[in-house]
Order: C-alpha cells, then sequence, then structure tokens
C-alpha cells in the first residue's frame, strides 16, 4: 500500500480552511464562529506537519510550529471565551447580530 | 552571557517590570491606586530610559531573534508611546480597580510587539503578534460593566483570531514552497511562483486586518468606540506603530524579489484605505469613532510610503509613526481628560470647548493640524517625506490622489476645530483639572508637534539607520 | 544674519506675547513690528551699497532629501519684505481703537503670520517656500474665523480649504521637479530653472502653480472666497489679506512660472491672460454697483491685483517691473484705504454708502488724505499707481495692444467708481447721522501722513524701487529665455 501523496493531504487542508472561514462569514452564533477559526487553525496545522514530513523530513520547523499554533489557539479561545460570557451577562445573548450597539 | 542580556535589553525590562507588579500585588494587596500609579510610571519612565543606553546589535536563539540600531529606536518609539498613554491614563485608572491587572496585560502586548520587532523568523514573528494582539482583546472589555465594551473585546477577538488564520495560512504556503521559515533565506528561496503569490495575499490579508487598511477596516471603528480611551489610544497608535514596523521589514526583506507585484498592490490598498477612511470620518459624531477613520486614513498614507520600497521608505514609515504617535497621543489625551471627568465623547459636547478649556482646545487643535498635515507641524513634514518616499517610484497619479485627500481629511479635522473654536454651546463643559501626569504628557506631545518637524535631524538620523533596499 | 534676523524676530515676539501681560500685548507687537522695519530698512541700505553676504542664510536641514534652509533676498524679495515689514506695525496700530478679546492670542498669531509672508518672499529652496506659503494660513485663518464678524465661520472654512486645495497641487508639481533634478536630487529654485522639460510637463506643471497662485491672488474665476473673506474678516485680517497675503501668489507667479515654465506659459498665456482680463473688467463693474465700501475696496482689489497677474504674464521687463512696483504700491494704498474705511465706521457707525455723505464737510484732513490715497489708487500721475500701472499697460501693450486696450478699461472704470464713492461719501448732502468723535486724531494721523507721503514719493521717485528690482527682472527673463532657446534646441 502506497502512501498518501500530498497534494491528497493539502486538498482537506484547504477545503478545512475554506468551510472554515465560510463558517465564520454565516454563522451568527459566536460559539460556532469560534469554532470555524479553529477549524481554519487546524487546517494550517495539517499543512505544516504534511510539509514537513513530506518536504522537508530533515528539518522539524513545521511541527515546532504546530505546537505553538495549537497552544496559542487554545490561549485565544480561552481569552474569546471569558469575552462571550461576559458579553452574555449584560445581552442575555450570544448572537453576533444582538451584539450591535455601535453602528455607522 | 552578558551580551546576551544586553541584547534582550528591551525585552528584559519589560518582563522585569510585569513581575515586579505581580508580586507587588500579592505581597501589597491594598497598596493605593495613586502609589501604584506613581510607581508604574516611574518605573515606565526608567524603562524609557534604558532605551538608549548600551544598545548592542546581533542575533540571538539561532538566528530566530534579531535587533540593530533601527529595531531599538523603533522599541524606543514603543516605548514613549507606553509611558504618554499611562501617563494620561491615570484620571482614569485613579477609579478603577484592576490597575495591576491592566498595566500587566498592557505590558505584555507591549513585550509581544517587542518579540515580533525583533523577530527574524516567522515563528518568532507569529508568536510576537499573537502575544501582542490577544491581551488586548482583554484589555477592550476591561470596562467590564459596559455593553460597548464587551462588543467592542468580541469584535477584536474575533477579527483578530480571523485574520492570524489568513496569515498562518501564507505562512504554512510559503513554509510549504521553501522550506524555511527563516527571514532571510526566505528572501533568497522566493521566487514567485502561484503558490508563493498566494501565500503572499494572504499574508497582507492578515496585515491588513492588524494594521486596518481598507477593505479589513470594519472591525475598527467599533472597536475603537467601545474600548476604553486609554486602550483605543494604544490601539491605535502603538499597535498599529509596531505592525506597520514590521510590516515593513517583511515586505523589504522577505518579499523583496516580489517587489513589482506588491507595489501595485500597496497601491491599491492604499487609495482604497485613503478614500474610504476619509469619506467616512466625515460623517461620524462620536470623536472616538472619528479618530477610528482619520486612523485608517493615514494609514492609507502611510502605505504610500512604504509602496516606494527604498531607504527613504523605511525611514518615512517610521518617522511618520513616531509623529503620529505624538499628533495621535495628543488629541487622545484631552478626550481621555474629558472622558475621564466627564464621559462626554461625543463631537457636539466639545461646542465651545475653547471658552471653558482653552488650553486643552489649543491642544487639540494642534494636534488636528497635525494630523492633517498642515505646516508647520510634524504631521506635514511626515506626510511629506511619505509622499517623497512614494513619489520615489515616479507613480503621480498615486501623489495626485493623495492630495486630493489630504484636501477631504482637511475639511473633517477642521469641522472638529470649528466645532471646539466657533460654536455655542448650551450645556457647555466645565473647566476641567489637568492633572501633572497628564499635563507632562500632553506637553510632551506638543513639543513633539512643534519641534520634530523643524529638527530634521531627526529623520537624517532615521535615515542613516535604515538600510538600503 | 539679516535675513534669518528677520525670520526669528517674529517668532521672538510671538514668545514674549504669550509670556507677558495682555494689557500690554499691542504695544509688544508694535515694537516687534517697529524692529524688523528697523532691520528692513537695514537691508535695504546694504542692498544699495551691495553689499550681499549679510542678506543670504544657507544650512542643511534634511539631508536625506537635499532639503536647505536657504533664505536670501534680492530685489525682487526685498521690496516685498520691505512692504511687509512698512504695513505690520501701521496694521498693528491700526488696531489700537477695536477691542480685542484675548489680544495675546491674536497679536501672536498676527507675528505667526509675519514670519510666514518674511519666510515665503526670502525663500530660495522650494520646499521651504511651500511651508512658509501654507503656514500663513493657520493665522489669518484664526484671525478671521475668531475674531470675524458673523457667518465668518463657514467663509473662512471654504477660504481656507479653497486655497489649501490650490497649493496641494503645486506640493505635487515641486515633487515632480525635484525628481526632474539631476543628480542627487534637490529643491533648490535656482536648480529648477536649470531643467529642460518638454512642453507636455511644462503644460501640467504651468497648470499646477498657475491654480495654486490663482486661487491666491484671487484671478477670475477663483475668487469666489475673497469678498465674503474681506467683508467678515476684522479689519487687520482684511489688510493682511488684501496688503500682504495675496502678494504671495503674483511673487509665486514671478518666482515659478516664469523661469520654470516658460512653454507652458507660451502655450496657455492666452487663456490666462482672458482670465485676468475678464476678472479685471467684472470686478470693476462690480465694484461699481457695491454699497458696502469695505466690499467695494475689496472687489476693486481684485481689479488691480488682475492687472497686476496680467502684466506678470506678459513676461517682458516693463510688465515685471511694473508688476512689482504696483504690489507694493496696492499694498499701501489698500491698506490706507481700509483704514481710513475703519474711520469712517467707527465714527458713524455705519460703512453703507447710501447712509453716508458729505463727510469731508465734517472731516476735513479725512477728506483731503482720502483723496490722495484714491488718486493714488486711480492711477493719477506724480501717485504712486500711476508709475505701476503705466508700467503694467505698457508691458500688456508690447505683448498683445489688445489686451492693454481691454485691461485698460480697468482705468476708466477704477476712476468711476472710486469717484462714485468719494462723491457719495465725502461730498453731497449732510446724512442725517451722527459723528461721535472728532476729525482724524493724532495717531491715525501718524498712521495716514506717511503711508499718503509714500504714495506721492514714489510717485515721484519711483527709481527707489525700480532700481532694486531692475538687476534680478532682467536675470528672470535672461532664464526664461535660455530656456526657450534650450529646449526649442533639443
Amino acid at each position: 500500500m502506497s502512501e498518501v501523496p500530498l497534494h491528497h493531504i493539502l486538498f482537506v487542508s484547504t477545503a478545512l480552511f475554506f468551510i472554515g472561514m465560510y463558517g465564520f462569514f454565516t454563522r451568527r452564533n459566536m460559539i460556532t464562529m469560534l469554532m470555524a477559526i479553529e477549524l481554519m487553525l487546524n487546517s494550517v496545522n495539517i499543512n505544516f506537519i504534511a510539509f514537513n514530513k513530506y518536504l522537508f523530513p530533515e528539518k522539524m520547523d513545521g511541527i515546532f510550529f504546530t505546537i505553538f499554533i495549537i497552544a496559542i489557539a487554545a490561549a485565544e479561545a480561552a481569552v474569546a471565551i471569558a469575552i462571550i460570557i461576559n458579553l452574555y451577562r449584560s445581552h442575555k445573548s450570544i448572537d453576533v447580530e444582538e451584539a450591535s450597539e455601535m453602528k455607522y | 552571557m552578558n551580551e546576551a542580556l544586553l541584547l534582550m535589553k528591551p525585552e528584559l525590562i519589560v518582563t522585569v517590570i510585569i513581575f515586579i507588579l505581580l508580586i507587588l500585588h500579592v505581597a501589597r494587596e491594598n497598596s493605593s491606586p495613586a502609589y501604584l500609579l506613581n510607581l508604574i510610571n516611574g518605573l515606565l519612565f526608567i524603562n524609557f530610559l534604558c532605551g538608549f543606553f548600551f544598545n548592542r546589535e546581533g542575533t540571538l536563539f539561532g538566528d530566530m531573534y534579531v535587533t540593530n540600531g533601527l529595531i531599538v529606536l523603533e522599541k524606543n518609539i514603543l516605548n514613549l508611546g507606553m509611558l504618554l498613554i499611562s501617563l494620561q491614563a491615570t484620571d482614569w485608572l485613579k477609579k478603577k480597580d484592576f490597575i495591576v491587572e491592566f498595566y500587566v496585560l498592557l505590558l505584555t502586548t507591549l513585550l509581544g510587539m517587542f518579540f515580533m520587532l525583533s523577530s527574524n523568523n516567522l515563528l518568532m514573528f507569529y508568536l510576537g503578534l499573537e502575544l501582542s494582539s490577544i491581551p488586548l482583546a482583554a484589555l477592550a472589555n476591561f470596562e467590564l460593566e459596559k455593553r460597548k465594551s464587551s462588543e467592542a473585546a468580541m469584535k477584536f477577538i474575533m477579527s483578530s483570531a480571523f485574520s492570524s488564520g489568513l496569515l498562518l495560512f501564507g505562512i504554512s504556503m510559503l513554509y510549504g514552497t521553501t522550506g524555511t521559515l527563516n527571514f532571510a533565506q526566505l528572501a533568497m528561496l522566493i521566487d514567485g511562483n502561484p503558490l508563493q503569490l498566494f501565500s503572499f495575499i494572504l499574508l497582507l490579508a492578515g496585515f491588513g486586518f492588524k494594521i486596518s487598511a481598507v477593505p479589513f477596516h470594519l472591525w475598527t471603528a467599533d472597536v475603537y468606540e467601545g474600548s476604553p480611551v486609554a486602550v483605543t489610544s494604544y490601539l491605535s497608535v502603538i499597535s498599529k506603530g509596531a505592525i506597520l514596523f514590521v510590516m515593513a521589514s517583511v515586505l523589504f526583506t522577505v518579499f523583496k524579489p516580489l517587489v513589482e507585484t506588491w507595489y501595485n498592490m500597496l497601491y491599491l490598498l492604499a487609495v482604497l484605505t485613503m478614500i474610504i477612511g476619509n469619506l467616512f470620518a466625515i460623517r461620524q459624531q462620536n470623536l472616538k469613532r472619528f479618530l477610528a477613520f482619520s486612523s485608517i486614513a493615514q494609514v492609507g498614507f502611510i502605505l504610500i510610503g512604504m509602496s516606494g520600497s527604498s531607504q527613504e521608505a523605511t525611514a518615512s514609515v517610521i518617522y511618520f509613526v513616531l509623529i503620529y504617535v505624538f499628533s495621535n497621543l495628543g488629541a487622545f489625551g484631552v478626550i481621555a481628560l474629558v472622558s475621564a471627568q466627564t464621559g462626554k465623547e461625543e463631537i457636539d459636547d466639545y461646542k465651545g470647548f475653547y471658552l471653558s478649556n482653552p488650553m486643552l482646545a489649543l491642544v487639540m487643535t494642534l494636534s488636528l493640524f497635525s494630523l492633517a498635515g498642515i505646516p508647520p507641524t510634524a504631521g506635514f513634514f511626515g506626510k511629506f517625506f511619505l509622499l517623497m518616499a512614494g513619489a520615489g517610484k515616479g507613480n503621480f497619479v498615486l501623489i495626485t490622489i493623495a492630495a486630493l485627500n489630504m484636501v477631504i481629511s482637511l475639511y473633517y479635522y477642521l469641522r472638529i476645530v470649528k466645532v471646539m473654536f466657533m460654536e455655542k454651546n448650551e450645556t457647555p463643559m466645565e473647566k476641567l483639572q489637568i492633572s501633572l501626569f497628564p499635563r507632562i504628557s500632553l506637553l510632551t506631545c506638543m513639543a513633539g508637534i512643534i519641534l520634530i518637524g523643524f529638527t530634521t535631524l531627526l529623520y537624517d538620523y532615521i535615515f542613516s539607520l535604515s538600510t538600503s533596499f | 544674519m539679516i535675513a534669518i534676523t528677520l525670520l526669528l524676530l517674529p517668532v521672538i515676539f510671538a514668545i514674549i506675547l504669550l509670556l507677558a501681560p495682555a494689557a500690554s500685548s499691542r504695544r509688544i507687537a508694535l515694537i516687534g513690528s517697529i524692529i524688523s522695519f528697523s532691520i528692513t530698512a537695514f537691508a535695504y541700505s546694504q542692498y544699495l551699497q551691495e553689499d550681499f553676504t549679510k542678506l543670504n542664510f544657507d544650512v542643511s536641514w534634511a539631508s536625506a532629501f537635499g532639503i536647505r534652509f536657504n533664505i536670501g533676498m534680492d530685489g525682487i524679495s526685498l521690496i516685498l519684505v520691505l512692504l511687509t515689514a512698512l504695513l505690520y506695525p501701521v496694521i498693528i496700530a491700526s488696531t489700537s481703537r477695536t477691542v480685542i478679546s484675548n489680544p495675546k492670542a491674536f497679536y501672536s498669531l498676527m507675528m505667526l503670520m509675519q514670519l510666514g509672508l518674511m519666510g515665503v518672499f526670502m525663500a530660495k529652496d522650494a520646499f521651504l517656500f511651500y511651508v512658509f506659503y501654507e503656514l500663513t494660513l493657520i493665522p489669518v485663518y484664526f484671525i478671521c474665523a475668531v475674531w470675524g464678524g458673523d457667518r465668518s465661520i463657514p467663509i473662512t472654512l471654504k477660504f481656507f480649504i479653497y486655497t489649501l486645495a490650490g497649493s496641494l497641487l503645486m506640493l505635487i508639481a515641486i515633487i515632480y521637479l525635484y525628481f526632474k533634478t539631476p543628480g542627487s536630487h534637490t529643491f533648490d529654485i535656482q536648480a529648477f530653472y536649470q531643467l529642460t522639460l518638454t512642453p507636455v510637463e511644462q503644460g501640467w506643471i504651468f497648470w499646477a502653480f498657475f491654480l495654486a497662485f490663482a486661487v491666491k491672488i484671487p484671478i477670475f474665476p477663483f475668487h469666489s472666497w475673497q469678498p465674503d473673506t474681506y467683508t467678515v474678516s476684522p479689519m487687520a485680517g482684511t489688510m493682511l489679506l488684501a496688503g500682504l497675503m495675496l502678494k504671495m501668489g503674483i511673487y509665486g507667479l514671478i518666482r515659478f512660472i516664469l523661469p520654470i515654465v516658460p512653454l507652458g506659459l507660451e502655450d496657455w498665456v492666452d487663456f490666462a491672460m482672458v482670465l485676468c482680463i475678464i476678472g479685471i473688467v467684472y470686478a470693476s463693474l462690480i465694484a461699481w454697483q457695491q454699497q458696502d465700501l469695505k466690499r467695494l475696496i475689496a472687489y476693486s482689489s481684485i481689479a488691480h491685483v488682475g492687472l497686476i497677474a496680467a502684466g506678470v504674464l506678459a513676461a517682458n521687463t516693463a510688465g515685471l517691473q511694473g508688476a512689482i512696483i504696483q504690489m507694493f504700491n496696492h499694498g499701501i494704498n489698500v491698506v490706507a484705504l481700509f483704514f481710513m474705511i475703519d474711520i469712517i465706521e467707527n465714527r458713524y457707525g455705519t460703512r453703507w454708502m447710501d447712509e453716508l455723505g458729505g463727510i469731508a464737510g465734517q472731516m476735513k484732513k479725512l477728506g483731503v488724505l482720502f483723496m490722495i490715497v484714491m488718486l493714488g489708487s486711480i492711477g493719477l500721475p506724480l501717485t504712486n499707481g500711476f508709475v505701476g500701472e503705466f508700467l503694467l499697460l505698457m508691458g500688456m501693450y508690447v505683448f498683445n495692444p489688445w489686451a492693454a486696450a481691454f485691461a485698460g478699461l480697468t482705468l476708466i472704470l477704477g476712476a468711476v467708481y472710486m469717484f462714485r464713492l468719494y462723491r457719495n461719501v465725502f461730498l453731497g448732502e449732510v446724512k442725517d447721522h451722527k459723528m461721535t468723535t472728532s476729525d482724524v486724531a493724532g495717531w491715525e494721523g501718524f498712521i495716514l501722513i506717511p503711508l499718503c507721503a509714500i504714495v506721492i514719493v514714489i510717485g515721484i521717485f519711483p527709481s527707489i524701487l525700480l532700481n532694486v528690482s531692475e538687476q534680478p527682472v532682467q536675470q528672470l527673463l535672461q532664464f526664461m529665455n535660455d530656456h526657450k532657446s534650450g529646449v526649442s534646441g533639443l
């Protein structure tokens, strides 16, 4: 059984990236939007791992980058969720449409 | 060992200050706000002074971290801005409970910016960027009880996370095509194949979000309006300045081979940013929102200078950011005072401001003139050098568009001046108390606005530090 | 040394004004302007002795872009600096009667304005010129808007944006020229004179400069800001605008358009000339209809300045010499006229023609003084206006007899509206109004009599100014002709 070729993996990651982007733009629930962003970040992770494994196996740059992305994504999610909870306290909703005090 | 410490001096000092604050917080839980603020501002002042001594050039961490005269200068500019903002914020912070937390978060973002400026590697750059933007979101939500504040924070963290996603995807593509994350090696390996162009566009979009260039600016106005004034001024001056510095260095080193491509993109971005920023600024009623759009328009100007891609371009961008620090903080300083003491932020509240607070009105006017770029304020020289850098490419259409935009911007800046000086108000603002710290800060801004333009020595100094393209 | 002192003095006095008590502001400003005047007089004597060393000052400013802080005076500059220094004490003294709120700010702005004006007339570096040119806008904007009458806010805003939009075009042109200079680029105006530009380029640059200056001068159809601004401004602001600020536009025409883009001028001069002449006739006709004295002088000013601009565009010795001397004369005359209108308004509480009459009977001295200045303004022989207008028309005749003929209408129309003013206001029946105080007071005479003396002295001995500007004008025309032959030789 031969290895999965690189471009298949890239296909998956790119699809994931744009699914995430689509989700970010269409979903109105803040938690779902956050999840959409996580999808985008994970597609990047797949990219890094795949590139590292297939193209540049002699160095570990890609894997390191992935670890950092995961860590930072966690931090980001923590802060974002804290903000969303605070928002929920005042707005009683986590729909972005509800949070529209400020408009042009 | 000693050398390594000196190389990382700015970062280390900021880290030490953060730790001092944390320890202090644990050890002396009920220190009075005044004591804390005096201490912190003192520390920040020391931090600013230290920026001028024992500066070294070199690299660290296997070429991931680099520092040289230019980067030290950029860090000093950020330190200066940080100090000024902190001085301006004292009135507001005195009434708050979480002073230490505020400064810890703020200094963490500063630390992130320092690492970002010193980065010589995409990983380092990314870490610095995130370190500088995640705590800012928390800061935007600093006034927990205000609806606007949490809304602003939500918009900020969402857009910043999204833009990091774009940036990262671009970085991963770049890594895939070249196999390295090091700036110098990337510059050699980039040959402009389609995948790299794609990744470049994503990176530029990421940068565009962070500097709020049109069409990536939608979050800016809401976040600026909703956040506390101190955070808004930090976002518009320090955060934006740092990203602009990095953007210039990334474009000029890593993407040097693609200069033809990005020239056109910057051209387009600059034109759009200026026009949209200016047109929206005209119709604003909230002063912070107004300054948000005006700062968008200023970014358009900076992009013109950056598109010049030359030694002049680097120098002009840095010089302009320095001037922008003074002029924008002059304006924000006044807003901070007014907002802390009266809670008023609408433009109409400033009617007849000159009658009750002549000095503050004068400060605001000078700052706005400087932002508008009217000689002999420093802002004019900043804009002029940017135009000169941009005109080096011989594209006079761009310069003409820029000049037209200067006229539009003049109109709305003058509108504020007019409101302050010449319109009557039924409920005029009372005479405001200007305590020592904000006074120092405002005087520094005024001195900067008036003197920097005439002492172009500073420009020559920055120019000598900038590397040729 | 002299040059830089003239620039530093206003700055120093502005700072003193801000620190000193408000009650003494006017006196301090007056002292400052008189010192400036005596230094300028000294500069004039140095110039006559052909000792130019003290008149120049040159240091590097922003070396990265080759910008130099390069100022100095040739004959043309000297005359305008002299005019500025001469009119400043007059303008400041003229404010003694009016109660000015916040005098510190007012007189500091006046000083700042003087800095800008002196700088424009002395700058030898195009960038410096631009900076000073714009620098004058801020003080004049505040003087007119804050201390002005009703509706002054929207009107001055229009004025500000109008002129700034114009001068940004000039900035673009200057940047363009900068990048055309050979080697490491420079903003030196002399270096701009050496450039050989293609006719197409010259056309564009001509328009960029012309629009900038035309707004300032103002030339028809860019004049719409002017009468309103003059009317609503406080008297000192109007004097600054009419007496000094619009000279910057004409000075710019002489310095930039003639020697740098002679071919552009050649292509477009007919068009520009027609604009000037339309402006002359149009403004004269409107002045004829005015009831408001201040507005009447404002329109007559457009006519006079249009004639000066036309003389410059004719680009020959007579035209240029006439333009330079007439700039000086116009400054003196218009300031004197505005000052006397201010006196009338002060005494009778109105400046509307149909409410006034027979003043000459009540104020004999004023009647005589007004007559002298008015004759100067009309251009009667033996007054200063005659020399200037004669030279201007001669220059235009060389350029095109028809142009001269139409422009000559200004003499006739000028006489018509000025005599109408004199007849209605000074002669005729005494209207039903009360004179509050007496005839021209001592200090007013102290201002007016020297001005009238200048009107006559220059009328009789125009050479004191003409000799000064003779050599630089020849040089300028030389540059222009060299440039033309240089380009056609390509």
